[in-house]
């Protein structure tokens, strides 16, 4: 997946005609109305998702954003797909990103909803980004249980994709989560086997942390609409410091993370670049 | 020749499988009641003169002297077993049990997470661990009959792997529970026996739990339970110890009844009389008891799936509650030709009549 171009004017087009705009989230999610989850983004019993370099994408740039699909939260994706994902892309591909290539993932609450995981595919072009965008789920279910399964998407990351990013050039992705409630502190092996069909293991939150952190750069930007958020915010920033991105408005979600894929890179490319420097110094004998 | 018979409910629950398997072992006191699904979330209600008596963990034979056998179908949960003996030693009940050895345990762990579990809530769970615990022995975190005989030290490893399993492993909430597990476990005599232990007896009582409505292969899901429903667990046993003669009583109250959330035909409001005994009464996870006029479209369809299972066994109908609605049975309705119909009219089953 992934070898598609993101084509602007194909994009403008075909949200002008399938009403992207215009229409209400329950007219662009058709989920929504069948109230389950769209077959192909059911976890259970996937293997991998991968990145993949292609001809037209040389060097793959692997980026996860986690979605909270619960009451609150579920209000993000039709903006993305209104107006802030060409927006996001256009600020990655001129930011100096060219091979982006984007998962995008369903969050609910593992406690509580019915899909608390939905899994698209790695994509770079317009069309499969929209698809799987919208055939997101929007459960909008959540709970009052202090917290949603963030740490779904750490665990999928760290053990269900595969990126040549980081196989190929042991270069990390980004992963992001967005969301305006605590992490919930454990995922059990009993929900692991509910969502993903095999799994022995309980795991907490930090452990699948640290598991993701070793092929991602692992972010948080934490919606600050409530007081529960704000409150919220204490405990993201133990676990993820300066990685945990506070706003105020939501709006601002496709430039936090246009700049920081952006400065990402461009560190990687300079830290390549200066060691490249220090090796041209080496005399060779 | 040994003979069996096999007490079904034929709705979704709660039809009068206690009151039925009491008249049948008041007819045979040498007998030995079984149960072959479901668990520790029955309710089955005995009277006999003025001793009453839910049975649970027991068998709905254990007021009347008969012992209990539990199958490797079903689960049960040593607190309650233990708690459930106490109760029926002041009624000078029978409380010799016999379990399978892969009968499988509840734990603390099970309960504790079948009740946190909101979906489960809205599946229709009683929040006493059956699906969980049906669930968990799918996985490698298995708990059987035969290891509370085992070393303790082993005991207490499974224990541990399964709280990890639910990601309880630091769980100070159910400390006490667990505790009282481990108490009720050593308090309690553990006769473990495989299926040829029955073979002492000439008369098998089998004692079924739930309905056929909601058998987890014939039920709508996810309002189902973990478990056959149906005579298909009794008729397996029956061909191990190839016992030929099996009788089938189908309970059904002249009225529709279900528990917990999930589809049901023919709901109203009915005025019932005479139900002062209702064992089936709110509770915090089913909510109240719904009910409805008789569908004898669904007793017939139910009465089909059954078949399916028991070829070459006789039939006999059972209809509880006669006295506490004024609309009649109406026997025309039922498509099946049955050896007998009984009717109940009170909450003793030295109240059972013959119809027909």
């Amino acid at each position: 997946m992934g070898s598609s171009k993101y084509d602007f004017d194909a994009r403008s087009a075909r949200a002008k005609s399938a009403g992207f705009n215009t229409k209400s989230a329950n007219e662009i999610f058709t989920q929504n109305a069948k109230r389950r989850a769209h077959e192909s983004m059911i976890p259970k019993g996937v293997k991998y998702r991968e990145a993949c370099d292609s001809e037209s994408h040389p060097n793959s740039f692997p980026i996860i954003l986690g979605l909270d699909v619960t009451g609150s939260m579920g209000h993000i994706p039709h903006e993305l797909i209104k107006e802030d994902l060409p927006k996001l892309m256009s600020g990655i591909i001129e930011g100096g990103v060219p091979d982006a290539t984007l998962l995008f993932i369903g969050i609910g609450d593992h406690e509580c909803d019915n899909y608390p995981l939905q899994i698209g595919q790695f994509e770079s072009g317009d069309q499969e980004l929209d698809m799987w965008l919208t055939r997101s789920y929007i459960e909008s279910g959540g709970g009052g249980n202090a917290g949603e399964s963030y740490l779904l998407a750490w665990y999928f990351a760290a053990f269900h994709t595969k990126t040549d990013a980081f196989d190929k050039r042991n270069q990390k992705g980004i992963l992001f989560t967005i969301g305006d409630e605590p992490c919930l502190t454990s995922l059990p092996a009993i929900a692991i086997r509910e969502i993903m069909g095999s799994g022995e293991k309980s795991y907490t939150h930090k452990d699948l942390l640290n598991e993701a952190k070793k092929r991602y750069d692992v972010y948080h930007i934490n919606v600050l609409h409530s007081n529960q958020a704000i409150e919220a915010n204490i405990e993201w920033k133990n676990l993820l410091g300066e990685n945990c991105i506070a706003i105020e408005n939501h709006k601002e979600i496709p430039n936090v993370i246009t700049k920081i894929i952006c400065n990402k890179f461009k560190n990687i490319n300079h830290i390549s670049e200066q060691n490249l420097g220090d090796l041209n110094n080496i005399e060779m004998l | 020749m040994k003979k069996a018979q096999i007490v079904i409910g034929l709705g979704f629950g709660d039809e009068g499988k206690g009151i039925t398997t009491d008249y049948l072992a008041s007819q045979k006191k040498e007998a030995i009641v079984i149960r072959f699904s479901g668990g520790q979330q029955a309710a089955h209600t005995v009277m006999i003169e003025n001793k009453k008596h839910i049975h649970s963990s027991f068998c709905s034979g254990a007021l009347r002297g008969l012992p209990s056998y539990i199958s490797e179908f079903c689960t049960f949960y040593p607190i309650y077993m233990l708690n459930e003996k106490e109760e029926l030693e002041k009624l000078n009940g029978n409380t010799k049990m016999f379990i399978h050895p892969l009968a499988k345990v509840t734990t603390p762990f099970d309960i504790y997470y079948n009740r946190k579990n909101k979906k489960n809530i809205e599946d229709g769970t009683c929040g006493k661990g059956i699906g969980t615990t049906m669930k968990r022995n799918e996985s490698p975190f298995k708990l059987f009959a035969t290891d509370l005989i085992g070393p303790k030290s082993m005991l207490i490893e499974k224990l541990k792997s399964i709280s990890n399993y639910y990601g309880l492993d630091n769980s100070e909430e159910i400390k006490e529970e667990l505790e009282f597990f481990l108490y009720a476990i050593e308090k309690l005599e553990w006769n473990i026996k495989d299926y040829t232990f029955l073979l002492n007896y000439n008369h098998l009582i089998f004692e079924g739990s739930q309905g056929i409505l909601l058998d987890m292969d014939h039920g709508i899901f996810p309002n189902v339970t973990y478990s056959n429903t149906t005579s298909k667990n009794a008729i397996t046993i029956c061909n191990l110890l190839k016992i030929k003669d099996i009788e089938i009583f189908y309970v059904t109250r002249i009225y529709s009844t279900r528990h917990g959330n999930g589809w049901m035909s023919n709901e109203t409001n009915l005025t019932l009389k005479n139900n002062q005994e209702e064992t089936c009464i709110y509770n915090d996870f089913q909510k109240g008891l719904r009910i409805g006029n008789l569908d004898y479209e669904l007793l017939n369809y139910a009465l089909i799936i059954d078949g399916a299972y028991n070829l070459y066994s006789k039939k006999n109908l059972v209809v509880t509650c006669l006295d506490q609605l004024d609309i009649p049975f109406d026997s025309k309705k039922i498509k099946i030709n049955f050896d007998s119909i009984i009717g109940s009219y009170s909450p003793y089953s030295k109240d059972f009549k013959i119809l027909l």
